[in-house]
């Protein structure tokens, strides 16, 4: 009998600064660990930090490596699609977390 | 061609400083609005580096001191004060005078510089304690002031940024995201991150900044207003900033730049690498990332430069397209060019009608579209928002009030208004007049106003909108209003009006326009001379404008000027008496009716007709120019709007409406009055425009028309 693939959401409140990366890690290590998709969801996200960001940024390289799933969903704050823009990481404003992944600058090209 | 970019210069500076006035006065309401102190600070350092590049060197000199200390303001290390706003705006003064003085000084202006020069430094020196009384304090050196750095603001340049921050930047707290959106405040700003060295989420440090960028900003801001956004995280961060190009010499590139040039300038590949990759008839970025000569995102960050480089450049076009500086004297002669074509257009459809060609008619006709078209367009161009000339009434109400002890602010309404700029010149001088009249009659002092359960500061508001041709120009204050009283007793005395004359009120009010005439106790320069409001109204109706009078004891007085818009070419109606023509301004026609010769003569002493049920004056043209010949059995009679009334002008025929080309009379006509100029008919003849207001203002005096007569008579 084949196994159900599980999938695993992390959905982080509020602004996510340099305090928020490192415990973001570990969570997503962690869901990388024990799950065939793991799903970050932009949603209750208002702000989001260079340090976050590329925690989001490795944990794509991971699933770029291995067999497991990663991806962006949810609403994606302005403040958060604005940030992203100015600092040229999108060069249009994303709404959602899908839009974010195929414009992320080389975010990666395949999704698992 | 030095003396035409002298000239350039000149009207440039003109600009900026009438734009500066008007900012310093807002910045006294506003002392710490950060858009109005960068404001100030621009046209300042945009005086100075132009005067610098023109030879006007004083003048740079001079700014110099002022923008050093209006950079100090505007970032928070001087306090922005009354005191300083007066200097400031004596400097701006004195800029003009120098303006004025070319590269010829006299020992005067010199001596104002070195006065004003002084007081700049002091305040550079000391801030607001400039302006307080002699302090033991020894003052700071030149030196010391000038080693502010400027904002340097000016021309907008591309500049070059590869920003690596320290790997730990994060554990200082700084929040680089915010960084990048400094730096994209400063100008229009591209930023392409470097995400290489983000490793798998295993090898990850997550309190490592992995991240680097490449940025393109376009920047009127220096590079140290650049590199001032990473200071705080300069020592453990690499960050090279160089200039790419001025943006208005982009806008002279034919095309864009190409990739390879932007590698080899950024030193990544070399020219022999780029000539051979081109070879291959491929994309360059393509096979350069293929022979692993570059990475894919240096190719990718070079791309978005190229493209930042192409919209700057786009945009540089754009602004350039938007509008252009042309010397006044050239729309004039165009305007002339079209004023000669609509003469010309005239005869043709004259020709046309007498010919009676089809094909003929068929292009006169297309020709007077055109030339309608044509005209228009040209007349707006002309057009200038009356605003411009706004700030100069704001700067009189702000130094009057200080020197006549009293409290007063300008508020205006319709500065959009436009109008056309010969006009607008030649409404300065008497909107000045009035505006001083107001103050110095109309507006109380604060006791009185307060005594009176007015606000302690009077307001003067001075208005404009557009009313068909016309422009209506409002200068309301809440002051003391008409002393009609004392109108009429210096009337008396003056001789204007006879003992026991009893005038209505509105007759009373119109006194103060009479030449000679002054309220004023004692002469002061503000006003009292007695020429103001005489001046005034001369130099309105000489621009084919009226000027209405409210006034009420206690509540303030409304002057309302009706301006045409413009002055070169109306729509008249062209009317037939003897064998003279005469135009009608067609904006002040109400109708025309026909009239039997036995009406026209004059019954009691009075000429009176019933038009749509009212009883309105009227005067026979033929009699009043004395022009030879019978009248024909059947006359017309033009109803006109003449300042608040109307009145009827008998003709021996109407032609038909027709535009007028005004062009002014000659000297020896320039005394006659209820005439305001002449044009040239299609077939050469000449009419003279009436000047309907003239006109009837003289008929109300002299309804037989004698005395008027000899007014509207050429003087001998």
């Amino acid at each position: 009998m084949k196994k159900k693939p599980t999938q695993k959401l992390i959905a982080p409140e509020g602004a996510l600064g340099i305090e928020a990366a490192s415990p973001l890690r570990q969570e997503l290590l962690a869901a990388f660990a024990g799950s065939d998709e793991v799903l970050f969801d932009f949603s209750l996200a208002e702000d989001i930090d260079l340090a976050v960001l590329q925690v989001l940024y490795a944990a794509r390289r991971s699933a770029e490596l291995g067999t497991v799933r990663f991806s962006l969903m949810g609403k994606v704050s302005e403040k958060i699609s604005r940030r992203l823009q100015v600092a040229g990481f999108t060069r249009t404003p994303c709404r959602t977390g899908e839009e974010l992944e195929a414009s992320l600058v080389d975010y990666g090209s395949a999704t698992k | 061609m030095i003396d035409g970019f002298k000239e350039s210069f000149r009207e440039e500076a003109e600009e900026l400083l009438s734009g500066l006035e008007g900012i310093l006065l807002e910045l006294e309401a506003r002392p710490g609005d950060p858009e109005l102190l960068n404001a100030a600070f621009r046209a300042v350092h945009t005086i100075k580096g132009s005067a610098g590049m023109f030879g006007f060197e004083a003048i740079g000199r001079f700014a110099h001191d002022l923008e050093n200390i209006m950079d100090r303001i505007r970032s928070g290390s001087l306090p922005m004060t009354k005191g300083f706003a007066d200097l400031a705006l004596a400097s701006r003064d004195h800029i003009r005078t120098l303006l004025a003085a070319d590269e010829a000084p006299g020992p005067a202006v010199e001596a104002r510089t070195s006065e004003l020069v002084e007081a700049l430094r002091a305040y550079a020196a000391k801030g607001a304690r400039a302006f307080e009384p002699e302090s033991a304090e020894a003052p700071e050196t030149r030196a010391d002031a000038s080693t502010e750095k400027p904002g340097s603001e000016g021309e907008e340049t591309v500049w070059r940024l590869s920003f690596k921050p320290g790997e730990g930047v994060f554990r200082s707290g700084t929040k680089v995201l915010r960084l990048l959106e400094e730096l994209s405040e400063l100008g229009d700003c591209a930023c392409f991150p470097h995400t290489e060295r983000i490793p798998e989420l295993g090898k990850l440090d997550p309190e490592a900044c992995l991240t680097s960028w490449d940025a393109i900003i376009a920047s009127g801001k220096g590079p140290d207003a650049i590199k001032d956004v990473f200071i705080f995280i300069e020592t453990e961060s690499e960050i090279a900033l160089g200039k790419i190009e001025e943006a208005a010499i982009l806008q002279e590139r034919e095309e864009p730049k190409k990739l390879g040039e932007i590698l080899l300038e950024r030193g990544i590949v070399t020219r022999a690498a780029i000539d051979e990759a081109l070879q291959s008839q491929r994309r360059l970025g393509e096979v350069l990332v293929e022979k692993k000569l570059v990475s894919k995102e240096q190719v990718e960050s070079a791309l978005v430069e190229q493209e930042h480089l192409k919209r700057v450049q786009e945009r540089q076009v754009d602004t350039g397209a938007a509008s252009i500086r042309v010397a006044s004297d050239k729309l004039d002669q165009l305007v002339d060019l079209v004023g000669e074509l609509v003469t010309l257009q005239a005869r043709l459809s004259q020709t046309a009608l007498g010919i009676q060609d089809p094909g003929l008619t068929g292009i006169s006709e297309m020709f007077d579209r055109l030339i309608s078209q044509l005209r228009d367009n040209t007349m707006s161009i002309r057009m200038l928002p009356i605003g411009s000339t706004f700030n100069k009434f704001r700067r009189v109400v702000r130094d009057l009030s200080l020197e006549l002890g009293k409290d007063a602010e300008l508020a205006t309404e319709g500065a959009e208004t436009e109008l056309d700029k010969t006009v607008i010149e030649k409404l300065g001088d008497p909107l000045v007049h009035i505006i001083r009249n107001s103050l110095d009659h109309g507006i109380e002092r604060p006791a009185d106003r307060l005594a009176a359960g007015k606000p302690r500061s009077g307001t003067i508001r001075l208005s404009a909108m557009h009313s068909g041709a016309y422009v209506l120009i409002q200068v309301a204050d809440d002051g003391a209003g008409l002393d009609r009283a004392a109108i009429k007793a210096k009337a008396l005395e003056r001789g204007i009006i006879g003992p026991g004359a009893d005038l209505p009120d509105q007759e009373i009010d119109q006194l103060i326009f009479a030449p000679g005439f002054s309220t004023a106790k004692t002469v002061t320069k503000v006003s009292g001379r007695g020429v103001g409001m005489d001046v005034v109204k001369r130099e309105i109706d000489s621009l084919g404008g009226t000027v209405l009078l409210k006034s009420e004891r206690g509540s303030g007085t409304t002057m309302t000027l009706k301006i045409p818009l413009t002055l070169a070419i109306i729509e008249g109606l062209l009317v037939k008496v003897a064998d003279e023509f005469y135009v009608v301004p067609l904006s002040s026609v109400d109708g025309c009716i026909e009239i039997r010769s036995d009406e026209v003569a004059e019954r009691d002493g009075k000429r009176i007709m019933t038009y749509r049920g009212e009883l309105l004056p009227f005067v026979p043209l033929r009699a009043w120019f004395d022009s030879p010949g019978e009248a024909p059995a059947i006359s017309q009679i033009v109803i006109v709007n003449a300042l608040e009334s109307r009145i009827g002008f008998v003709v021996d025929q109407v032609i038909g409406d027709y535009q007028t080309v005004v062009k002014p009379l000659g000297r020896l006509y320039r005394n006659v009055r209820g005439l305001s100029g002449a044009t040239i008919l299609g077939d050469g003849t000449v009419a003279l425009i009436l000047d309907v207001n003239r006109l009837s203002q003289a008929v109300k005096r002299d309804p037989a028309g004698r005395a008027a007569r000899d007014e509207a008579s050429p003087d001998a």
